[in-house]
């Protein structure tokens, strides 16, 4: 009788390495380079913060930690970035996979999506990175910020709706859109 | 034929290897600041990276879903 010997699940897959090295590298050269549209100093839309978050939701959590990582180093805040990108990553990740992916109905996800992106903007991150700034000095009066960031906040929520909607549309498959099943 | 990716390991070790050398064009050069920011054309650059991006993605999805 022949035994078969249980395969191990890797840490990381070729897919999850390759996905991990892609996004870092875009994650690092949108900050690293500064491309990114600045509204009132020093607040930027940078579509570099959103790579982890995309990382996250196509390649596991582990992908989105590396990606934070590859996204944190260039920061001119890399104390803060250095911690939170990460973070993303990984709620991203699960979020994705165990929330706007149960939704079989592709209309009903696309609205479950559309709505998660914007509550988890305005009510995970914004207070997040805002409470790193201000323990860091750069923002006076932590309980404040709806008031005085809330409409940057707002304008990048819609800014991350419309990159991440383009991106999922265009790349279906690499995001388990279509199976209503994370690939990782 | 038995299909082969990369291994876990050397994988792991490539991306350690990414992550050294971004921090390094941190510290020589980018210093985390905007290096292309002092350019006139930065702003343009800017908008019409992001804007590019979009609507390559629209042009993909479009041909995509008509091909």
């Amino acid at each position: 009788m022949t035994e078969k010997a249980p395969t191990r699940k890797p840490f990381l897959t070729s897919r999850q390495i390759g996905l991990a090295a892609a996004f870092g590298a875009a994650g690092f050269a949108f900050r690293g380079l500064g491309i990114a549209v600045p509204l009132v100093p020093p607040l930027v839309v940078d579509p570099g913060a959103l790579m982890p978050c995309l990382a996250g939701m196509c390649g596991g959590p582990i992908v989105g930690i590396i990606v934070g990582i590859a996204r944190g180093i260039p920061s001119g805040l890399p104390q803060v970035d250095l911690i939170l990108q990460p973070v993303k990553g990984i709620y991203w990740a699960y979020v994705w996979k165990y929330f706007i992916l149960r939704f079989k109905n592709e209309r009903t996800r696309w609205i479950i999506f559309w709505i998660t992106t914007f509550l988890l903007q305005m009510f995970v991150e914004a207070p997040l990175f805002t409470f790193a700034l201000s323990l860091l000095g750069f923002y006076p009066f932590y309980p404040t910020w709806p008031i005085t960031m809330g409409w940057y906040y707002t304008l990048y929520a819609f800014f991350q709706i419309i990159i991440f909607s383009a991106i999922v549309a265009a790349l279906k498959s690499l995001f388990g859109w279509k199976e209503a099943k994370a690939p990782w | 034929m038995v299909k082969r990716g990369i291994s876990t390991t050397v994988g792991v070790i490539l991306l350690i290897i990414m992550l050294i050398i971004f921090y390094v064009i941190r510290e020589l050069w980018q210093k985390g600041g905007k290096p292309l920011g002092a350019q006139p054309w930065y702003v343009h650059a800017a908008i019409a990276v992001i804007g590019g991006i979009v609507l390559f993605v629209i042009a993909y999805y479009i041909h995509k879903k008509y091909a």
